[in-house]
């Protein structure tokens, strides 16, 4: 697989102004877009031999001009699209866009829907990283783990299906509140399909004999029960010293190296830097909750997976809270549910969504569109550690460097 | 009057006795923005000063704004936006600084502050490829998201038309 | 010591697995059962309060009797999917004249012949089909059954369901306008043309017969809607996000649990309001999944209770 291409005259330049290794030929061949690893990205490889000189990230494949379409489409219907970028976690990428929305306005959502908000978000990011575990199961060659995840995952993704109608995209979160209240009961055929996977998953029948058909209450359910599972997911994979051979000391990015390249979520956290939006800068119902942020200090593939591992306990842990203090009351605001009039002004606002900090710039000039949205997404600003960390590493450590990024082709393309 | 905006109004203070009149404009929001703005020639020594006098050493991105079409205050002119924070020092925790300069639309060309700020990198490119911002300096300007034959007006100027939908 | 350990780590994967073969495996048949975590409710919007019910998002529903065709959801919608699209219904007949009539009661060839060449264009083939082009895909083909008496001749009704569209002329050019060619290269003078928003007509002669083919928009009598337009959804593009409901200030759209929407054309994604008027349980678009087989089936209570 030889690169060809109109790119290949740069790549030449590239290749001549580095040093002529004497191991062997130097080989350039691209690694994707159409890799079942890499998704919708491609790196253009420099080897010699089985050893890896040079990458060039090649994002672009799934562009579609997000902050173009911002500027076409008013500001409620601006939600649905801005979504998409991060299916698995879509209220992560339209948490900050609405957040920002709301302080242009100046306007507060009810508590209720601040709590809302953090479920639905918590609940997403287990979502997301399940996928990222399960995935990065498969690249190190254990299939069980990732069945594991997408099982688990299900009810998790039944619980935001609840609350937001949809699956992954709900369009969930607007300015002012959230869309809807949660339901108060939930179908009695779920909660016997819940009862028969806890069976068959924990080997045990459910204590008590009953689910419960309560929202508070199957919330907190589904949540000891993940709880119980993420505990066999730890020896199942992450004990596993087949696993920790493969993934320890393999992409290491310093801490000092993690700061000046500016990049968040678990990628910085694994590099033993204690970094959190929903700490640093609290939003929502964030302050009244406890919890920790994890991070561990071995900067390579095996410490960013294990924050991930980690993330979801604390998330958990936040879950059950915010049901528990849930207030009842609205959940919005009284105002047009499709036409919002924001004043004129610059706004730069931040939330954590799974994969990292995520931040928009909002310029609006007080009509009905915005007049500049910029979305510094995740995944593309852990864009510049992959040329950095994919450097004198062998071809076959590629998937798990990338994979312990947590890249989202997507989500870097917007 | 919150820490954040007590450390944000020495910040400005000290920047302004350092600096003087190159720094054009502050817009001190507290909650949305803060955003001060300085001449293009001397946005490098800022961005210098700042890294290493209040230890800003975290970049969170670079946004470029086409003005030219705001409508009470239309400008001929770009402004690239940089999106700075600090991990290593506690009293920025949770800040995020906005270091602003506007350039003539022109010839945009803007000192590139890559080798201040490692990861800007990416943001520079992908602000050259989208409002056609040049970054001297940048170790390797080129396209990243839109394709290498792009031959097109920069799309996220105000004048870019997409194709089909007009306005 | 460590050495242990490490076996130990190494096996209790093996062993974590091990216990999930005895116990009863865990798959929903779907289509063939029903998906269990949906529940029937679908998502509703109160315009008093401002905040939705919770529900699914799927398919739309369309109250007709509340609808009155303002084209909030049209609006909502141009910015998010331009999935949705205000129609109006209309009818197609034809017309003919008296002794048009006595002719093809007399089964002459010319006239059968003509009559076959119009209706043929009504029967809906995809290869057929433009993209993008909004009208049923109902067809059912009456014949000449509905045969009635009007001034200056009989009238033949050509579909039972209303045929949506946004304008008449669009149904002329995608319906009758390959007939009407076809008709011409056989002989037949187009005498006539008209076309306006509402009705087309179009006058085709030979000899002394006249065919008259009208297109005409259908009041549908509801009162709050007096032009009758109603919305028509596309989902081949619509994103199941819900805002057009949010949109609608009379309750007249509403969510559907039901999912399962795929097509074999584009045009069959379609739904034209009367489509949508309907509620799941009375209408399934995807069609009821296949019978199963006995090897199937055995499989299946096999799995379910010897197991």
């Amino acid at each position: 697989m030889l690169f060809r291409g109109e790119g290949v005259e740069v790549v030449k330049e590239k290749v001549k102004s580095l040093e002529v290794y004497e191991a062997g030929p130097m080989l350039t061949f691209s690694m994707g877009p159409q890799h079942p690893g890499t998704g919708h990205f491609r790196m253009i490889i420099t080897v010699v031999g089985d050893t890896v000189v040079r990458c060039d990230p090649d994002p672009g494949f799934v562009h579609r001009g997000e902050e173009k379409l911002c500027e076409y489409k008013t500001w409620i219907t601006n939600i649905p699209h801005l979504e998409r970028p991060a299916i698995l976690d879509a209220a992560g990428m339209i948490y900050p866009y609405v957040l920002a929305v709301e302080r242009l306005m100046d306007i507060e959502p009810p508590e209720r829907a601040k709590y809302l908000r953090v479920i639905m978000a918590e609940l997403q990011r287990i979502c997301s990283h399940l996928y990222w575990l399960g995935l990065m199961g498969v690249f190190a060659g254990h299939a069980t783990i990732y069945m594991w995840c997408f099982g688990d995952r299900e009810y998790l993704v039944d619980l935001t299906q609840l609350i937001g109608g949809q699956r992954i995209t709900h369009s969930y979160f607007v300015p002012g509140g959230v869309r809807n209240d949660a339901p108060s009961k939930v179908p009695k055929e779920l909660v016997k399909d819940f009862r028969r996977y806890y069976r068959m998953m924990l080997g045990k029948d459910y204590p008590g004999g009953e689910v419960p058909e309560d929202f508070r209450k199957y919330v907190l359910a589904v949540c000891e029960f993940f709880d119980t599972r993420l505990d066999e997911y730890y020896p199942m994979l992450l004990d596993s010293p087949l696993f920790i051979y493969r993934t320890r000391g393999v992409g290491i990015l310093k801490r000092e190296d993690a700061i000046s390249l500016g990049v968040v979520g678990p990628v910085l956290r694994g590099s033993g830097v204690k970094s959190d939006t929903r700490i640093d800068e609290p939003y929502d119902a964030y302050p009244y909750l406890k919890f920790n942020v994890p991070t561990m200090d071995g900067c390579d593939s095996y410490s960013r997976i294990m924050v991930g591992y980690y993330e979801m306990r604390e998330s958990v842990r936040i879950i059950k809270q915010a049901v528990e203090q849930m207030p009842e009351g609205p959940v919005k605001l009284k105002q047009h549910p499709v036409t919002i009039k924001v004043p004129a002004g610059e706004v730069f606002a931040s939330a954590e969504a799974a994969r990292g900090q995520c931040s928009y710039y909002i310029r609006s000039d007080g009509t009905d569109k915005p007049y500049r949205v910029k979305i510094c997404s995740p995944s593309f600003r852990n864009l510049i550690a992959i040329p950095h960390l994919i450097k004198d590493v062998r071809i076959a450590d590629i998937p798990i460097i990338y994979w312990s990024l947590n890249y989202w082709p997507v989500e870097c393309d917007r | 009057m919150s820490d954040a905006e007590e450390i944000l109004a020495r910040l400005i203070e000290d920047l302004k006795k350092k600096f003087g009149d190159k720094i054009l404009e502050v817009n001190l929001e507290p909650k949305k923005i803060a955003k001060f703005t300085v001449t293009p020639e001397c946005i490098k020594e800022v961005a210098q000063y700042l890294k290493s006098e209040w230890t800003i050493d975290y970049i969170k991105g670079v946004t470029g704004v086409d003005l030219s079409r705001l409508p009470d205050k239309a400008q001929e002119v770009l402004e690239v936006i940089y999106h700075i924070g600090s991990i290593s020092s506690e009293m920025f925790r949770g800040v995020t600084l906005s270091l602003s300069t506007k350039v003539s639309i022109s010839n945009p060309v803007v000192p590139s502050l890559s080798n201040i700020w490692k990861g800007a990198e990416m943001h520079e490119r992908e602000a050259y490829e989208m409002l056609g911002i040049n970054f001297e300096g940048h170790p390797d300007l080129r396209k990243l998201l839109l394709p290498e034959f792009w031959s097109d007006k920069p799309p996220l100027r105000k004048d870019y038309v997409v194709p089909g939908r007009g306005c | 010591m460590s050495i242990l350990r490490d076996v130990k780590r190494t096996l209790m994967p093996i062993y974590s697995g091990l216990k999930h073969v005895f116990l009863k495996p865990y798959t929903i048949k779907w289509p063939y059962e029903r998906v269990p975590n949906l529940s029937d409710e679908g998502y509703r919007f109160d315009p008093k309060t401002g905040i939705g019910y919770p529900g699914n998002k799927g398919r739309h529903l369309l109250y007709m009797e509340k609808c009155t065709g303002c084209g909030s959801c049209d609006l909502t919608c141009q910015n998010i999917a331009e999935a949705i699209t205000m129609t109006y219904g209309f009818d197609v007949v034809i017309i003919l004249d008296e002794n048009c009539y006595e002719a093809f009661k007399g089964s002459k060839p010319e006239i059968v012949k003509a009559l076959d060449v119009i209706l043929s264009s009504f029967s809906a083939e995809p290869s057929n089909i433009q993209y993008n082009s909004l009208s049923s895909f109902f067809w059912t083909l009456t014949g000449v059954k509905q045969v009635t008496k009007v001034d200056g001749g009989y009238e033949i009704k050509l579909s039972l369901e209303p045929i949506f569209d946004v304008r008449a002329v669009e149904v002329l050019y995608q319906k009758i306008y390959p007939a009407v060619e076809r008709l011409k290269a056989t002989g037949w003078e187009l005498r006539k043309l008209e076309v306006t928003t509402e009705s087309t007509s179009v006058e085709l002669s030979k000899q002394d017969f006249t065919i008259n083919i009208l297109i005409r928009k259908i009041d549908m009598g509801y009162k709050h809607n007096r032009r009758s337009l109603f919305p028509s959804i596309d989902y081949g593009r619509c994103v199941m996000c819900g805002l057009c409901v949010d949109a609608c200030p009379f309750q007249a759209l509403e969510m559907t649990s039901e999912f399962e929407l795929s097509a074999i054309s584009r045009r069959e994604l379609i739904y034209t309001p009367t489509m949508l008027a309907k509620r799941p349980e009375e209408f399934n678009i995807t069609g009821v999944p296949p019978e199963l087989n006995v090897i199937e089936r055995m499989r299946m209570v096999f799995r379910r209770i010897i197991w």
